[in-house]
């Protein structure tokens, strides 16, 4: 069969419009939006009698490609959908639909899970990530036959297929909305389960009653669901109590991340939470737990340290916050990291109430623009490390209203 | 995090629990091994996890079985995945290895799932209804081997209360109902002790409570298995 994509939409699928609206789950808006940046609901599917990735020859993984993409377009999760062969796809897309958190880190690579020593080199990568996102090594082939499906234009939903497990359904919205998520990531497992609106068939999940959704890796079997969500804590790192929040996360069995997500640091102070638990507790249950008792006090404890820097360490504050936009404003040469950092504590002024002219929306927008991939289909032409320093300074004085 | 010793990055904590009062210490390697604290190399997690699963299944499909599931040949009918290899990167091959290596895998599951040991939620629309505390696995061998004896009748009622049971927490927790909850909790405890095979570990023993007071740890190595 052919490889060639029957997809309704032609690659690339974002317009530079697009690029340069921005990603909808960095709105600023929705509840908590203050802390909470966003919210992400992912489940984990493979198809029945076939061989999970870790085991499939090219032909079967080409198989399981073909068979989800016509399922995804067809079966109507959105008016509209967007499919990328991600293995056809060129570097710089791959690493924009990354910078948009629409794939993961190891979809961009395109290796096939359990092939050599994965976990380690991840964790190399990490540390050596000066400068996020640049570091993300792209594999010179297209690597293992891939893809996935995005719904436009607000790329709400996204599918791998052939990530880790066939199938990775996952849902990101604005601000902590994670009950609206599950509902649309159900909604979404539902329909690619078929029976299809227009065939009839039907589409097998492997699932057996004890272990519930089988997974690749057991750690994710049973519900196949990860709860996560985005959270900006600047004031918690200021006043030294990050480690007390990761030592309680552990101790609820939840991962703190980074702004990649897995075997990413977390830069500009922005931390992704997550379940780890998948089996024996229902999807609604582990939800309530993650959001009724976790996230709320994690959001407390970071307000109450904001509150704290505002009225006693008010001087320190201002000092960081207006520093960072006096840098930004006046920077010739940035690199991805420190415009992230500088960024964040912009961010801590705009919640703060310190910054008066710009939104959180602004300056969520400009994160994402400021990295690689972004910043060079927002300007439309390729460029070194270096010309996207300059490049990337004039951007953000550009977008902050400096004139000089 | 400082260390508490020179200005070099703690990656060694140490928390130990002496006469009802806790004593925190954080350093960094070279204070660590001066303090005679044992320092862990970095282990990548891949041979942690390896390590953590050979201890765990060994002990556990040792003690289940009397025989060491690392010395029993072949694997997988369906994808050919043997338990080493499983052991190697903590992938399975196909949906048919979880059948395969159920017993070796219970043990691991529970550690990983705070307890959790069953599926509870959603379910296939194909497979509505099918959700009991009997797997497939079990039903085969049981029909291979003839007709259900007694003592595997007793198994079969005893597994599908279990399988209420564990709604009815599922439930009660939702509804925040936690007496109610405990209480569903200690006779599902009950019950699963009475199962046999060791298929069933109690899952009112949270991973945490069985680590020794004194455990140093190095950063980096949470994250996903």
């Amino acid at each position: 069969m052919s490889a060639e994509p029957s997809s309704p939409i032609p690659e690339p699928g974002f317009s530079a419009a697009a690029v340069k609206r921005g990603a909808g789950w960095l709105r600023g808006v929705g509840a908590e939006a203050d802390v909470v940046v966003s919210s992400r609901i992912r489940l984990a599917r493979n198809l029945s009698g076939l061989a999970f990735l870790s085991r499939a020859t090219r032909e079967q993984r080409q198989r399981v490609l073909e068979v989800c993409r016509e399922r995804l377009l067809s079966c109507g999760i959105s008016s509209q959908m967007m499919w990328v062969d991600v293995h056809d796809a060129p570097p710089l897309d791959r690493l924009l639909m990354l910078e948009r958190h629409l794939i993961s880190k190891d979809h961009v690579k395109g290796r096939p899970p359990g092939a050599g020593t994965v976990k380690d080199e991840k964790s190399a990568e990490s540390s050596e990530a000066s400068e996020a996102g640049e570091s993300v090594p792209l594999a010179a082939g297209g690597g293992e036959p891939r893809g996935v499906a995005i719904s436009l234009p607000d790329e709400r939903v996204s599918v791998m297929v052939n990530e880790e497990d066939h199938l990775r359904i996952q849902v990101l919205l604005s601000g902590l909305a994670l009950e609206e998520a599950l509902g649309v990531a159900s909604g979404v497992d539902d329909l690619i389960e078929g029976p299809c609106a227009r065939t009839g068939q039907t589409l097998a999940y492997a699932f057996s009653p004890r272990f519930g959704y089988l997974t690749c890796c057991p750690t994710n079997v049973g519900t196949g669901i990860r709860v996560s969500v985005m959270l900006h804590l600047p004031a918690l790192k200021m006043t030294g109590e990050m480690d007390k929040v990761r030592r309680a996360a552990r101790d609820m069995s939840l991962a703190v991340r980074g702004y990649y997500g897995e075997g990413s640091e977390a830069s500009g102070e922005f931390y992704q939470i997550s379940n780890q638990t998948t089996l024996g507790k229902s999807e609604s249950v582990i939800l309530h737990e993650f959001q009724r008792e976790i996230i709320p006090q994690v959001i407390a404890y970071e307000r109450a340290a904001r509150r704290f820097l505002l009225d006693k360490r008010r001087r320190l504050l201002e000092d960081k916050v207006f520093r960072a936009l006096g840098v930004l404003r006046h920077a010739r040469l940035l690199s991805p990291e420190e415009a992230i950092t500088l960024l964040s504590d912009v961010r801590l002024g705009v919640v703060t109430g310190l910054v008066r002219d710009l939104g959180a929306e602004d300056v969520n927008q400009l994160i994402l623009l400021t990295q690689p991939a972004h910043l060079q289909r927002v300007l439309g032409k390729e460029m070194d490390q270096n010309q996207r320093r300059e490049a990337r300074a004039d951007l953000v004085r550009e977008r902050l209203g400096v004139q000089d | 995090m400082k260390c508490d010793k020179c200005s070099n990055e703690a990656t060694v904590h140490e928390v130990v629990i002496k006469g009802g009062k806790q004593h925190e210490k954080h350093l960094c390697e070279q204070c660590a091994k001066g303090d005679g604290l044992p320092v862990q190399t970095h282990a990548p997690l891949t041979s942690l996890l390896t390590q953590y699963i050979t201890q765990q299944t060994e002990a556990a499909a040792t003690a289940a079985t009397g025989v060491n599931p690392s010395a029993v040949p072949g694997g997988c009918a369906e994808c050919g995945l043997t338990f080493a290899q499983f052991r190697q990167n903590g992938l399975l091959g196909c949906p048919r290895c979880y059948e395969v290596f159920e017993q070796q895998l219970g043990p691991l599951l529970a550690r990983w799932h705070e307890g959790g040991t069953h599926h509870v939620g959603k379910s296939p629309k194909s497979m509505a209804g099918a959700a009991s505390g009997v797997s497939q696995a079990t039903r085969a061998r049981r029909a291979e081997s003839g007709s259900a004896t007694g003592s595997e009748q007793a198994a079969d009622a005893r597994a599908a209360q279990v399988a209420l049971l564990r709604k009815q927490l599922g439930e009660a927790v939702a509804a925040e109902q936690y007496e109610k909850a405990a209480k569903i909790r200690d006779e599902l405890v009950r019950l699963e002790s009475m199962s046999p095979g060791g298929a069933f570990v109690s899952p009112s023993t949270p991973a945490s409570k069985d680590k020794p007071a004194r455990s140093p740890k190095r950063k980096g190595q949470e994250g996903e298995a």
